[in-house]
């Protein structure tokens, strides 16, 4: 579990450290002060040795350009990924986790002829996922070549890969081992597929723990009974039992119970790990956000997950800080992201200064 | 009017004015109208408990890098110099600084300033300087009157244990308004709020800016 995460010169951050993490945080500030960017570095840190996730936040966002000149890549996908666009600067991740250990991730462009050439030694690699199929095709008439570069030092081990553009799409060399944890990201207009759903779910019900789901969905349907995977059209899709003829489809039970089923089961698939949540009130009514958040909890603990989040909405934050506040105090951090002459800063509530903030109704987001 | 309970506060000017509840927050507002002062944003921070935490809910939240100046407004009540003495620990404990005195102000940045109402060295609250804005008008001599004769009937004189506060309720009465709070009172316009007794809080007003 990560209690601190240092950013150094990735999109809008020039340094930015969060400490005081804990099992479940809350992030919020305004538009553009890289509550999401935040997100995606951890997401980026929490794979540690594979560069396509650079690329992969990236087509959360939607970029997914449709054809890539070798000679501007670089500029294409990922130039907005270093501070103030100063791509000769490289990016550091760094996380600090609470069993003393730490990782760090270094992310650069590699342009001389010198530095490009002890790369053609390398394993031959795979291809990049983070593009779908119609943005592979790189223009062939490169004069020069830029590589992304990803060095992570995770205790006495410096491992380094690299993503390279190549005429038939970009080449992680070599190919990237498992990441250290689990970690799952949970954009905020990216619908999950079904399929991952369906895995997700499978998961939990051979260990017997989806009961932990359908507890999470009776905060919205108290008379679901039980869940199946019901293959319909070729799809299988959650059903719930909730006591009359037919079983129901979890889909059409409204937004919140999916937004639900999604996070339940992305925290139980990340089980020692991290689950990300960008905008997590999407869907959720605000009378249902205190037992939301006791369920997240449950879940998280349950699996031994860390729950990073960030929200616009008031009503969530004050449903979070009274429901730790009634079953785990210190078990939830609450982050404001501002800019201060023009520089980002975190600025961190204790369970006192949030709650004397909501008692005043002072502005909190 | 729209009391601040009702919505978000934002830090929207450069100078604030932190006041410990709603009365002396409308009291402000009126008296700020009333001289035009508009450089000011009084907040209400409800009350003198938790004060250590709500100063640091006001010092942590957006827009405050911009604020040049707050000055801190608190009853006296027993102790002026308690009162004095509370607020600059709670000061420090936000990380600000705290001034050396009441009615001066830091050099840092934002600049601070505290006021113990009505002085630092007279026990009581805003009632005793309204008391002193209205005792010249002829309605006080009624009111006068009506108090002495309460005190020297010597019953149970607890409502009466803040003879400022009920002096003011009585003059509230001859408006016809009793039982009004002095927020209200100085929003109606029933205080003489250019009367020299308020002379203080301009100067209070005048380190702020």
């Amino acid at each position: 579990m990560y209690y601190k995460f240092t950013i150094d010169n990735f999109r809008g951050f020039k340094n930015l450290t969060l400490n005081s993490l804990k099992r479940v945080n809350l992030i919020s500030g305004k538009n553009n002060v890289g509550k999401t960017s935040l997100l995606e570095a951890l997401f980026i840190h929490c794979g540690a040795f594979n560069p396509d996730l650079i690329l992969r936040v990236n087509a959360f966002r939607g970029i997914q350009p449709k054809l890539i000149d070798a000679n501007k890549w670089a500029d294409v996908l990922c130039s907005s990924d270093f501070y103030n666009f100063e791509l000769n600067k490289e990016i550091k991740l760094e996380g600090a986790f609470d069993i003393g250990e730490s990782l760090s991730v270094f992310i650069r462009l590699v342009k001389k002829p010198k530095d490009l050439s002890k790369i053609s030694n390398t394993p031959p690699g795979v291809m990049s996922q983070a593009l779908d199929s119609n943005s592979k095709k790189i223009s062939s008439s490169t004069q020069s070549i830029t590589i992304l570069e990803m060095e992570t030092h995770h205790g006495n081990n410096i491992d380094i890969s690299y993503i390279q553009p190549e005429p038939d799409g970009l080449r992680i060399i070599p190919p990237p081992p498992l990441p250290p944890f689990p970690a799952i990201f949970l954009a905020s207009r990216v619908l999950i597929p079904l399929e991952e759903e369906e895995e997700r779910f499978s998961n939990l019900k051979i260990v017997g723990k989806d009961v932990l789901l359908i507890n999470a969905l009776k905060i919205i349907e108290p008379k679901i009974v039980s869940l199946s995977l019901i293959k319909s059209g070729g799809i299988s899709v959650i059903h719930a039992d909730t006591g009359k003829k037919r079983l129901f489809p979890l889909p059409l039970m409204g937004e919140g119970m999916t937004r639900i089923a999604s996070l339940i089961l992305a925290i139980g698939n990340a089980e020692n790990g991290v689950v990300l949540i960008d905008e997590v009130e999407n869907g959720l009514h605000h009378t249902i956000l205190r037992d939301f958040w006791k369920v997240i909890y449950k879940a998280a603990c349950e699996f031994n997950t860390q729950i990073i989040a960030t929200t616009h909405s008031r009503e969530c934050i004050n449903a979070a800080h009274e429901a730790f506040k009634e079953i785990a105090k210190n078990e939830f951090q609450y982050y404001r992201l501002d800019k201060v002459d023009g520089i980002i800063q975190p600025f961190i509530y204790d369970s006192e200064t949030l709650e004397a903030a909501l008692d005043i109704n002072i502005e909190v987001r | 009017m729209i009391s601040q309970k009702e919505k978000i506060i934002e830090i929207k000017k450069n100078h604030l004015m932190i006041v410990e509840g709603q009365d002396e927050f409308r009291f402000f507002n009126a008296f700020f109208k009333y001289h035009n002062i508009s450089d000011i944003q009084i907040i209400d921070i409800g009350g003198k408990t938790q004060f250590k935490n709500r100063i640091r809910a006001v010092v942590i939240s957006q827009y405050y890098h911009q604020v040049k100046s707050i000055g801190i407004v608190r009853d006296a009540d027993d102790n002026p110099q308690g009162a004095f003495q509370s607020i600059c620990h709670s000061l420090k404990s936000a990380g600000l600084n705290a001034p050396t005195a009441p009615m001066t102000i830091t050099e840092s940045k934002p600049r601070v300033a505290v006021y113990i109402c009505p002085s630092q060295n007279k026990k009581g609250a805003i009632e005793n300087i309204i008391l002193n804005s209205i005792n010249k008008l002829p309605v006080m001599e009624c009111v006068n009157s009506f108090i002495d004769c309460l005190l020297n009937k010597k019953t149970d004189l607890t409502p009466l244990h803040n003879i400022e506060k009920a002096k003011v309720q009585a003059f509230l009465s001859s408006k016809g308004e009793g039982g009004i709070q002095i927020g209200l009172a100085s929003e109606k316009g029933y205080f003489p709020l250019g009367d020299p007794a308020f002379n203080d809080i301009k100067k209070f007003i005048n380190l702020l800016l």
